[in-house]
């Protein structure tokens, strides 16, 4: 055999191989160490295609080859399986144990599985490779069909999505499918070597043939990139339907769980650290609880599609009518390691924010998950710009009643909450006449003496320990009983309500830097008014939140002198707070800013729009201005340009004008182009004026151009509609080069061209 | 492009049909690797039919054949030479020569790698068993992508003719003296025996060569004379050959007509070497190429040769005798003829009476028409004119006939021929002894 088709079997086995090999990479998405299985594979591989290779340089037959393959990779599988090379007897044994054991552990565990160890899967992988590292070798070396050896490779680069719904990563598909077509363009190298003798400078080992490298490439990158690209075809960046639910919705975890733990028993460590020009930068919210159910408050389902998350603008504010005064403060956030958080801790109102990875965000409650299993709030850099709603109690007071633009959701109530809750609301507010008031009523009334602080009571927010809490002699909380207790009882006003968590006040560290740490976790309510979107309200005691929202303070909600009916009449009434201590400081000096609305019209982007449309118009219409304007010219000039003429009309229309010949014969094969015998007679004379003017002694320029229009004429009436179309609007003179009229070589050659340029 | 979309293989159909199935199950399941792989597949033949369809070469061939005619069984070599006249094409070139079956494998070729103004000469050799005019080529060459999935074709025009001539075997030199008594003025005389010394003179006719005017015997009878040039005539001889197809029986390369062919040749080309000049007819008249000129020996045999290598059998049914005209008159007449009907004796008598010496050399068509087994377990039977009824009508008729079997040798056929007396008339049945003949 030749060193060339010694080449070829070695490179054909390898490659078929390597093509599996690194095919089985893509398994690596369901197991917990690809490892564990690739290593063991990458020997098996090796030695099928050796065997392989070594039994074809020998000469022997396809089938022969199969079972030494088979022989030999069984034995190993088996040795590295189950220790045991020879899988009879206790080698069988010891295999099947193995086999069974990761079979168990495949049904019984979800992806990613343990791959190594007693119940690792491996040893079910390492089956699957070599049986697919045989049948690919068995067919493409084998039975030279390489073509067909793509199925048994389809299906091990299917088999992650049958498990997990994952693609398969770009690169591990563009490496299989260069080895595929290495396979294929090697067959068909040794095709062509074996039709006959070679007559090139051809080498002794098989070149690339020309071309492979750039069809394969840019099939390869078109088959990578047109699915991401067209819609319908997305190969998905991020499957999250799998699992229940579908369009997009996350189970989410609850932040409260962990605030309890970090603010009552951990230490209180540095979290964040943010630089803003916001000069009292507080309530950092985590995120929102929305719905109240089987004994907690919860986050509740978000509906987050991939086209909702942190880069860029965020949609208008919820429920904020535009006319609401507002000013725009930015915020540059970096956590620290330790905040392992899934929630991207913002602002409640933002308008734009830039994070990095894929953080989305519910248009309902505008807090932001990560959208990745793996992805987490810790060690990020991210800027938002938080907008600052400046609302007046006056404005509130003044909000409509009817709740609009909001979920029925933020109202519901467990059936098994207290009644006396609600009689309790209706008592704290009777002397509020708008919702608002109520509200305001129900703040001041948890902060007034009738409840304590304390972070040591062992109260969760369930409904039982919201009745425990409100207990008259049990009043004794943080902020969680706080904020939750609040929220239900403006729920049960049909106020729309709902819990943030998040943090209460940073540490100045800087000249404006502020550090929040796990002791400012903090919990607080948001209710909503229609026109205002969700206000939030403080209802902890001073003792842990030193001041209240401004809108909230500096009026009177009636008198409030009255006793109130607790939930045991048993106990005495308290008196009534006075009113809201002014602790708060001045507010803000309102600026009124107008209303930033859209940018103005975008003069810029429209008119580059139009300048691009006209220059491709403009480079659309080109040729056919140019061939007119020649076609023109020409007309009017001499015999030549004529001539000229004559053959770039027959160019465009693509009728094939013969190289090389003297005018008159150029008219013979011209002729039947001609329907007409005037058209042909015309011809005729311009082949006499053309051969006068070139070759007789005493050349004349005669009227030729009137005989050059029929004939022009002539010609395109012969061809189709769809061919003067395009010769009017690409003339194919215009873009080719006319090439020599002499060809090079000899004459007498026999020639054979491609046919491409010539009809 | 088109093209070569239309040029696709069979596996770049099933390539793009696979992927636009792939691609359809893709969208409709959602599976990501299937909607790849199905992109993949549909990409490859597009893109390998465009790069393919906008190859631009250009390949020139000039085909050298040596020798142009050749005997059957010489060898004849074929030199190619090509070129490149146009950009490297972008995969390999498959060049094959389409030759006849008879001619031998079909040289191939590959060219892949060649840049523009890349010449090569190769040759290659041809043979030829079997008589007959060959046209070599054309050349077909194959244009294909590097992996398989597009395949255009393009064909050169030229070819290239191939004669081949039927063999000959050398026949021995023969006494022909005791020629057939003729009748008449014109006296043939044995060409052995002739001199050149002996002028006789006849009147001019018109169309005599001038240079045949005797002036000597002009001078004396006051008109032109032309010499009769004895030997013309004399030496002027036809060879018959019965190339009807109810005459032969055989097929192929193995039937009778081509042994009479053989035959033929060789004493056509035996004949020319002696001096005659000689010409070809067929049982349809003169042979165009083979008709009487005045060349020199190995010319005219050459061109008889040539006129021989492409007789096929005609479907007449009778024996064309419009050739025998006033020039053929009492020249030598050699017939190769097949099997023999009553119809046929009134020509061969005309044949014969106008010829001045007659042989025939009957071919036993029925031997060749009979199984080889049966053929050979028949015993040879010993030649004798009265063997087969065709040889017995021509002997009847004064031929000397010689008969010619699968298994004889036309070296063999012709000594008897020599062997035989004209005179040696036998009655139909007549006693097939040999003592009669005028020694062997």
């Amino acid at each position: 055999m030749g060193r060339a088709s010694v080449a070829v079997t070695a490179l054909s086995g390898l490659a078929s191989a390597g093509a599996v090999w690194v095919a089985t990479i893509s398994w690596g998405s369901f197991v917990t160490q690809p490892r564990g299985f690739l290593f063991p594979l990458a020997l098996v591989a090796v030695v099928v295609a050796a065997t392989g290779i070594g039994m074809r340089l020998l000469g022997r037959g396809p089938v022969a080859t199969f079972v030494v393959q088979l022989v030999l990779g069984g034995a190993l599988t088996s040795a590295l399986i189950g220790g045991n090379p020879i899988p009879v007897g206790p080698g069988w044994r010891s295999l099947w144990t193995a086999v069974e054991a990761a079979a168990e552990t495949s049904t019984r565990f979800a992806p990613p599985v343990p791959t190594g160890g007693e119940e690792g899967v491996a040893p079910l992988l390492l089956l699957g490779g070599l049986v697919c590292l045989l049948a690919v070798d068995l067919v493409a070396c084998g039975l030279h069909r390489p073509a067909v050896a793509g199925l048994p490779l389809l299906a091990v680069l299917s088999v992650p999505f049958g498990i997990t719904g994952d693609g398969v990563s770009w690169w591990v598909f563009a490496v299989t499918v260069a080895a595929y077509l290495t396979m294929i363009g090697l067959h068909e190298t040794a095709l062509v070597d074996l039709w006959g003798r070679r007559l090139d400078d051809a080498e002794a080992m098989p070149r690339p043939p020309r071309g492979a490298a750039l069809v394969g490439g840019s099939a390869t990158l078109l088959a990578v990139t047109v699915p991401v690209i067209v819609p319908g075809l997305d190969v998905a960046l991020l499957d999250l339907g799998r699992g229940a639910g579908g369009g997009g919705d996350i189970n989410v975890t609850n932040p409260m769980v962990s605030m309890r733990d970090d603010l009552v028993r951990g230490p209180d460590r540095p979290v964040l650290r943010v630089r803003t020009d916001d000069r009292r930068p507080a309530y950092l919210r985590i995120a929102t609880l929305t719905t109240f159910a089987d004994g907690e408050w919860r986050a509740g389902d978000r509906k987050v599609p991939d086209n909702q998350t942190a880069d860029g603008e965020m949609p208008p504010l919820v429920g904020v009518s535009p006319t609401v005064p507002r000013q725009e403060h930015e915020y540059d956030v970096r956590t620290f390691d330790s905040f392992d958080s899934r929630w991207l801790p913002t602002q409640p109102h933002i308008s734009r924010i830039e994070a990095d990875g894929d953080w989305r965000y519910d248009l309902s409650t505008m807090d932001f998950i990560a959208g990745e299993e793996d992805l987490l709030a810790a060690d990020m850099s991210y800027s938002f710009t938080s907008v600052d709603l400046d609302l007046t109690s006056d404005e509130l007071i003044d909000a409509s009643g009817a709740v609009t633009g909001v979920d029925d959701r933020y109202q519901e109530l467990p059936d098994d909450l207290d009644d006396g809750i609600a009689d309790l609301a209706e008592q704290v507010t009777r002397h509020a006449d708008s919702d608002f008031e109520r509200a305001v009523a129900l703040q001041r009334w948890f902060r007034s003496d009738r409840f304590t602080y304390d972070t040591e009571v062992d109260l969760d927010s369930s409904a039982d320990d919201i009745t425990a809490f409100l207990q008259p002699g049990n009043r004794r909380g943080f902020c969680q009983q706080f904020a939750t207790a609040m929220a239900v009882m403006a729920r049960e006003l049909d106020i729309p309500a709902r819990v943030s968590v998040g943090f209460l006040r940073p540490e100045r560290v800087g000249a404006e830097e502020w550090e929040y740490s796990t002791h400012d976790l903090h919990a607080w309510p948001e209710l909503y008014f229609t026109g205002f979107g969700w206000v939030s309200f403080e209802p902890t005691p001073p003792s842990r939140a030193s001041s209240v929202p401004s809108y909230t303070e500096g009026f009177d909600i009636g008198a409030e002198q009255e006793p109130e009916v607790d939930l045991d009449p048993a106990l005495p009434t308290q008196t009534p707070s006075a009113t809201a201590r002014p602790t708060a400081p001045a507010p803000e000096p309102v600026v009124a800013e107008p209303d930033s609305v859209d940018e103005g019209f975008p003069w810029g982007r429209v008119l580059g729009g139009v300048a691009l449309a006209l220059l491709l118009v403009a480079s659309a219409l080109l040729p056919w201005v140019v061939r007119r304007r020649r076609r023109a010219r020409r007309l009017a000039g001499t015999t030549e340009d004529v001539w000229a003429e004559l053959r770039d009309t027959v160019v465009d229309l693509g009728l094939g004008w013969p190289a090389g010949r003297s005018p008159r014969a150029t008219a013979a094969e011209l002729e039947p182009h001609l329907p007409s015998a005037e058209s042909r007679q015309a011809l005729g004379e311009i082949v006499r004026e053309v051969e006068a003017a070139r070759y007789s002694l005493h050349p004349t320029t005669g009227a030729v151009c009137r005989q050059a229009a029929p004939v022009v004429d002539a010609l395109e009436r012969g061809v189709t509609p769809a061919t003067r179309r395009r010769a009017r609007w690409w003339p194919r003179s215009v873009f080719t080069r006319q090439a020599a009229t002499a060809s090079v070589g000899d004459d007498s050659a026999d020639l054979v061209d491609s046919g491409v340029g010539r009809r | 492009m088109r093209e070569a979309l239309a040029g696709l293989t069979v596996r770049g159909r099933a390539f793009f049909a696979a992927g636009v199935t792939s691609v359809v199950c893709a969208v409709l399941l959602g599976q990501s690797t299937l909607s790849k792989a199905g992109v993949l597949l549909v990409a490859l033949p597009l893109l390998t039919a465009y790069v393919v369809g906008r190859a631009r070469y250009r390949l020139g061939l000039v085909r050298v054949l040596a020798p142009q005619v050749v005997t059957a069984g010489q060898p004849a070599r074929v030199r190619l030479s090509v070129t490149n006249e146009g950009r490297m094409p972008s995969g390999a070139l498959r060049l094959e020569e389409q030759l006849p079956y008879s001619l031998g494998a079909r040289p191939r070729f590959v060219l892949e790698r060649i840049e523009h103004g890349w010449q090569r000469e190769v040759s290659y050799q041809i043979r030829s068993d079997v008589r007959g005019r060959f046209e070599i080529g054309p050349m077909t060459a194959r244009m294909s992508d590097p992996f398989g999935l597009v395949e255009m074709h393009r064909t050169f025009h030229t070819t290239t003719p191939l004669l081949v001539t039927p063999r000959t075997v050398d026949l021995p030199p023969l006494q022909l003296g005791g020629a057939i008594a003729g009748s008449g003025d014109n006296r043939p005389r044995s060409f052995a025996t002739g001199s050149a010394e002996d002028v006789t003179v006849r009147e001019y006719r018109r169309g005599d060569d001038l240079r045949r005017v005797h002036w000597r015997s002009s001078a004396r009878v006051g008109e032109l004379m032309v010499r009769r040039e004895e030997q013309d005539w004399q030496s002027r001889a036809t060879v018959l050959l019965d190339n009807r197809a109810g005459a032969h029986a055989g097929r192929g390369s193995a039937s009778s007509l081509e042994s009479a062919v053989v035959m033929a040749a060789s004493v056509a080309v035996h004949l020319a070497r002696r001096g005659f000049t000689v010409r070809l007819v067929t049982a349809a008249g003169e042979e165009a190429g083979g008709s009487w000129h005045v060349r020199e020996a190995e010319a005219s045999a050459a061109a008889l040769l040539e006129a021989l290598a492409v007789v096929e059998t005609v479907p007449t049914v009778t024996l064309e005798t419009g050739w025998l005209g006033e020039q053929s008159y009492g020249g030598l007449t050699v017939a190769v003829v097949g099997r023999l009907t009553a119809s046929d004796a009134p020509a061969m008598r005309r044949i014969h009476h106008h010829a001045g010496l007659a042989l025939a050399v009957s071919l036993d068509a029925e031997a060749w028409a009979a199984d080889r087994a049966r053929a050979a377990a028949t015993a040879p039977r010993p030649d004798g004119p009265a063997d087969t009824p065709a040889a017995a009508l021509l002997a009847r008729q004064g031929w000397r006939v010689a008969t010619m079997r699968p298994d004889s040798r036309p070296d063999q056929v012709w000594r008897e021929l020599g062997a035989r007396s004209a005179r040696a008339v036998r009655p139909v049945g007549g006693v097939r002894t040999s003592d009669l003949l005028g020694g062997a």
